[in-house]
């Protein structure tokens, strides 16, 4: 079993960039594409290429995609509808796979949902909003940019609580005053109430059970440690 | 006398009171980008339409006394206007001026006829230009004994084309097309011609009972040729109905020819209408940004702008994207983004603030770059990478930024593999969704907050968590959760705070209006204090 494996179909113009990146961040990536030129490109730039198509499921239960050791499957192809295809019969085969697909407009991502992705991507809808951030608030942008894409050392980060951690029951506003060090908590994702997440600024002194998720900005030192805390078992 | 005349224009050549008296004026006569004419505009058409409508209602009621003096009011604003417009159409007194100053550069004798004869041209070219004949038309029928001229009164309503800009220029269209409705009523006198000679000649000497003039048979001719057919003359002789036939059918094709023409020139004419008035739209704009390409990344752009009222005009060159964005009731305009003066007409370096260069043609991005930057060197400019690779080269041309749609793509989805959830609490923020927004509050200057320390402000009580401070004094440093026991508040600070939409704002009201209220832990510590001294 690869240990981080990510698959990605297609290796369309968005599919290397998001491969490219994935593998600077050590996923291991298996690219998937049924055009031979795409395949011999994806070889040439280092990548792990099966030429397949998707649109048989004995191909993807070859790849293992009906399995639950993969961390995600990436659905990038150009045909919008070869994409849902493929996400619905991945889905088909694999409930719990993450999906990613990608999209081009605001009705492809609704389909796209309803056909079993967790995600869709919509590069237009991404880089036209980052463009109206740079006009609109471009400190905000640039803040963002710092914490979410850059390697500064603020970063932003999830630590989901353990059944034996020390923080299991506590409230959140408690959470503050046991850890004071340089450390700003966003919200948390209860899973019991719902997948929505709760900001913290809400006001809601929300009660800490296992399985929820706290997510924190800091420094990457400060977050370090606060890992350390949280795993402290009783 | 050339004397007196003389001072005169040179006193009025130096009356600083004459010329902003005349100015003003002007603006409301003839300067069509002045408010005030708008507003008299809209009088005047008032004015002519309510006095054709007393001219109507005359025809066959009992004048009322107040009607008659409504319309006195209304002629006399009419000969006002007319007179107004006599007097700004030309600087008389500055001609004396001009005439005196060139004689004497060349030494010669002043002869004030000379210019006292072309001022007399120039208003006289007023007087008989065809709003001005318009205008006195529409003026004359008031006189009652010239009662007989009331068809004048008509005229009143072509008045009606100097206040309508749009109108006028329909009426252009036809000096526009000259040549092709001189050659359409040649072929409409010929056939005329022919007709009416055929139908005297066979039926005029008395085998027609109707036709007994060559008038006539015009008549008859041009009835027959427009398809209207009234049939109160109709020929009785064989040679008659085989000209008839004829008529027809040529009138057929003369009405299509007429018809196309004054079609196609309309057509064209609405574009170039629309397309002033969104240029003039654009340059009544103030601090608004030129999207070049409404592509799918434009259409997204556009809405958010929408979102938040920020002014936006489009520019695309394709017909489709362009009536898209037509339908949608979005200022556009169809144009080459890449021709300079195409963008300075619409402001580039007037109130446009930002462009931003997002076709899906790096090379035509590249070419908006440099000719905005060419024309405006400070304008913001932002631009999409289709290709990371060109990325520096846009840099190059003069961008402020590039982005590439697909460069962040895979960047947010390599977020959202590592941190989901984290990713989507800041999914809400970046996707500018309902939810919770991250954005920036300015301390103001002369802020009750300045010099105190950052623990003044409760930011729990608004329901909001400040991530950070951008010191605009110091470089605009951004301090991460800066501690607010130590952090002094300055001008200029930008504080960085996420909440919900209501909360950010009622923060802003706050921070604006407020005095620092000194937080609760102080006055405790302070009381600790007091009472520790009361110990000792």
């Amino acid at each position: 079993m690869i240990e981080n494996r990510i698959i990605i179909y297609s290796f369309s113009q968005i599919a290397s960039k998001i491969a490219i990146t994935l593998r600077e961040k050590k996923y291991n990536v298996l690219i998937v594409e049924d055009d031979e030129d795409l395949a011999q490109e994806a070889k040439k730039s280092g990548f792990e290429t099966k030429t397949l198509s998707l649109m048989e499921d004995e191909n993807i239960i070859e790849l293992g995609l009906d399995k639950d050791h993969i961390k995600a499957f990436f659905c990038l192809g150009n045909n919008k509808n070869t994409n849902l295809f493929i996400t619905l019969s991945v889905r088909n085969l694999n409930k719990d796979i993450k999906i990613i697909s990608l999209s081009s407009t605001k009705e492809d991502n609704k389909t796209l949902l309803l056909a079993g992705a967790n995600k869709t991507i919509n590069p237009y809808e991404i880089g036209a909003l980052r463009i109206f951030r740079s006009l609109h608030k471009p400190i905000i942008q640039d803040i963002l940019d710092n914490i979410l894409f850059s390697s500064s050392n603020i970063e932003i980060a999830e630590f989901t609580i353990q059944k034996d951690s020390i923080f299991n029951g506590i409230y959140l506003e408690d959470l503050k005053k046991i850890h004071k060090k340089n450390i700003i908590i966003l919200g948390i994702q209860d899973k019991e109430l719902s997948d929505k997440f709760i900001f913290f600024s809400t006001g809601i002194n929300h009660k800490i059970d296992a399985g929820d998720t706290i997510v924190m900005l800091g420094f990457d030192h400060d977050l370090q440690d606060f890992k350390k805390l949280i795993s402290k078992i009783i | 006398m050339g004397n007196l005349l003389l001072k005169l224009a040179y006193f009025l050549e130096g009356s600083h009171k004459y010329y902003t008296f005349k100015h003003f004026v002007y603006e409301f006569l003839e300067d069509t980008s002045s408010k005030k004419k708008k507003y008299f505009d809209f009088l005047m058409i008032f004015l002519v339409l309510s006095t054709v409508g007393i001219m109507i209602y005359e025809v066959n009621h009992v004048t009322l006394p107040w009607l008659s003096t409504y319309e006195t009011v209304a002629i006399i604003i009419f000969i006002i206007e007319w007179l107004g417009r006599f007097w700004v159409i030309s600087h008389a007194h500055r001609q004396i001026v001009e005439d005196y100053e060139k004689s004497r550069l060349i030494n010669q004798t002043f002869q004030i006829k000379e210019s006292v004869k072309t001022i007399i041209k120039e208003k006289l070219r007023f007087v008989f230009s065809p709003m001005s004949i318009i205008d006195l038309l529409a003026i004359l029928p008031y006189y009652r004994p010239l009662r007989i001229l009331r068809i004048l009164m008509l005229f009143r309503l072509f008045k009606l084309l100097r206040y309508a800009n749009s109108i006028k220029q329909f009426s252009d269209v036809f000096v526009e097309k000259k040549f092709e409705f001189f050659t359409l009523a040649i072929m409409f006198f010929m056939a005329i011609t022919f007709g009416s000679t055929i139908i005297f000649i066979y039926e005029g000497a008395g085998v027609n009972d109707n036709i007994h003039t060559f008038f006539d048979a015009v008549y008859w001719s041009v009835i027959t040729i427009s398809t209207v057919g009234f049939g109160d003359i109709s020929p009785v002789t064989t040679e008659g109905r085989v000209a008839t036939i004829f008529l027809v059918v040529g009138g057929v094709g003369v009405i299509a020819f007429f018809t196309s023409i004054v079609t196609t020139a309309l057509s064209t004419r609405l574009l170039a209408l629309k397309e002033e008035k969104v240029i003039g739209e654009a340059n009544a704009l103030k601090e608004f940004v030129i999207i070049c390409g409404y592509g799918r990344m434009g259409k997204v752009l556009a809405q958010e702008f929408i979102k938040i009222k920020q002014k936006f005009i489009i520019i695309d060159h394709e017909d489709e994207v362009f009536s898209h964005a037509n339908t949608q009731n979005i200022l556009s305009i169809k144009g080459d983004a890449t021709d300079s003066s195409f963008l300075s007409t619409i402001g580039i370096n007037k109130g446009a603030s930002s462009i931003v260069a997002i076709t899906n043609d790096d090379a035509v991005n590249l070419s908006i770059i440099l000719t905005a930057r060419s024309q405006n060197p400070d304008i913001n400019i932002i631009a999409r990478a289709n290709n990371q690779k060109v990325k520096k080269k846009l840099f190059l041309a003069g961008a402020n930024e590039v982005v590439s749609a697909n460069e962040i793509s895979a960047l947010v989805a390599a977020e959202y593999i590592g941190q989901p959830i984290a990713f989507e609490a800041i999914d809400d923020i970046l996707l500018n969704t309902e939810g919770a927004i991250m954005d920036e509050v300015e301390i103001i200057q002369k802020s009750n907050y300045i010099g105190h320390k950052l623990e003044n402000i409760d930011f729990t009580q608004f329901n909001l968590t400040l991530i950070g401070i951008v010191e605009t004094s110091n470089h605009k440093k951004f301090t991460f959760n800066p501690q607010p026991d130590q952090y002094i508040i300055k001008e200029l600070d930008i504080l960085i705070i996420i909440g919900h939409k209501e909360s950010v704002s009622k923060f802003k009201i706050e921070l604006i209006g407020s005095k620092p209220k000194i937080s609760m832990r102080k006055k405790i510590s302070n009381k600790i204090i007091s009472s520790k001294k009361q110990d000792k």
